[in-house]
């Protein structure tokens, strides 16, 4: 490995451990989504100082050059990646779905709702029930059909 | 003493038929009505509840599982005994409730399923969907020893141990058919067929419609089919 190579990945290296530090510090990542990514940081500059590592982990697999190995390990880090947050993007859907389901049910029970109009009919001759808000406002995520087929 | 009985509704944007669905059902059904709307655009909440219907609404739109899931729970909380869910869009006749209440509380099911297939005349689909349903009722039998005729069918009666059992993680909310059907009779729930008339959408909407959704629903069911047998009974 160049010198020219040596700086430009220790330069890589301390670039991301700086910024993911930043987001962290800054309240803009959590530190549970930050691991991840300190250790590539780490694990570069691993490399990038200790080459002959690098050398016996390519031999290891079975690869020819050493440059086959980086690439290698960025693509399968990339998929971890992808994998986390496919796991924590379904985790918050559920989490989203319970809490929507929750929030209709109690609006249903008659607690305060962003709607004026009473949820059953019944309702609306119970005395005690404060005015609700009126928003009139609906965030459409995506369209799902709610009719199938019987 | 007579169960606590309600009829559940999932709908989005049925508007246009809310109100003689919910006007149907009071025929046969004297009891409560809850209509789970699914964050429709329209007046499908304001409809329902002018119609005397209780009204479920999500804030916004998650689909035909999540809104019969949200009738799952809100039966549970307001502590009913059987359900009926019946789909909003007028395709279900509602005279059939007082039958599909009957085989549930005679103790003669837990779940009973209304086919549209087992009804006189029975009932027709395109080649497509026909080759699904084949596909999915030879399935369930491989799997559950049943024959069951109409794994599509939204038409169904719960008591409250089955509704109840529904409502939690395991429910797949994406398309909950001939998987539902698998998890419920691998739970030791019984299922029974009650020949129902069903009439096609009358405005041609439905959930399976066009070859790439019915392709990703059988990759859907087939997923959540394969993984619920993987499942500790």
């Amino acid at each position: 490995m160049t010198l020219q190579q040596k700086v430009f990945a220790i330069l890589a290296s301390i670039t991301i451990f700086v910024v993911i530090i930043g987001l962290v510090k800054n309240r803009k990542m959590k530190e549970e989504y930050s691991w991840l990514w300190l250790l590539t940081g780490a694990v570069m500059i691993v490399l990038v100082l200790w080459y002959d590592l690098l050398v016996m982990l390519t031999h290891l697999i079975g690869a020819v050059q050493p440059t086959t190995t980086v690439f290698l390990f960025a693509i399968l880090f990339l998929v971890c990646l992808s994998l986390h947050f496919a796991i924590k993007i379904s985790l918050l859907t559920d989490r989203v779905k319970n809490l929507s389901q929750k929030l209709s049910l109690l609006e249903a029970e008659g607690r305060p709702a962003p709607d004026p109009q009473p949820l059953c009919p019944a309702d609306a001759a119970r005395p005690g029930d404060s005015p609700r808000q009126t928003t009139g406002e609906r965030t459409e995520v995506r369209s799902k059909g709610t009719t199938t087929d019987g | 003493m007579q169960s606590r009985r309600c009829v559940i509704i999932p709908g989005y944007n049925e508007a246009n038929n809310i109100r003689s669905v919910i006007a149907d059902i009071r025929r046969y059904h004297p009891g409560d009505i809850a209509v789970i709307d699914d964050g429709s655009g329209d007046a499908t909440s304001s409809l329902a509840r002018e119609a005397g219907a209780c009204v479920i609404r999500h804030p916004f739109n998650m689909g035909y599982g999540v809104a019969l899931q949200t009738g799952y729970k809100y039966a549970v909380q307001k502590g009913y005994d059987t359900l009926v869910q019946i789909d909003g869009d007028g395709q279900h006749s509602a005279r059939f409730i007082p039958e599909l209440f009957r085989a549930v509380e005679a103790g003669e099911c837990d779940v009973a399923i209304g086919s549209r297939f087992q009804a006189a005349g029975g009932y027709r689909f395109g080649p497509l969907k026909t080759a699904g349903v084949c596909l999915f009722r030879q399935l369930i039998r491989l799997i559950t020893g049943e024959r069951i005729t109409d794994p599509t069918s939204g038409y169904q009666c719960l008591n409250r141990r089955a509704f109840g059992f529904l409502t939690g993680d395991l429910f797949p909310c994406d398309y909950p058919d001939a998987n539902v059907i698998i998890m419920l009779h691998r739970a030791g729930f019984t299922i029974r067929e009650i020949p129902v008339e069903m009439v096609p959408n009358r405005e041609g909407r439905s959930m399976h419609r066009g070859v790439l959704t019915i392709g990703y629903y059988c990759f859907t069911m087939f997923l959540s089919i394969f993984v619920t047998v993987l499942r500790k009974r």
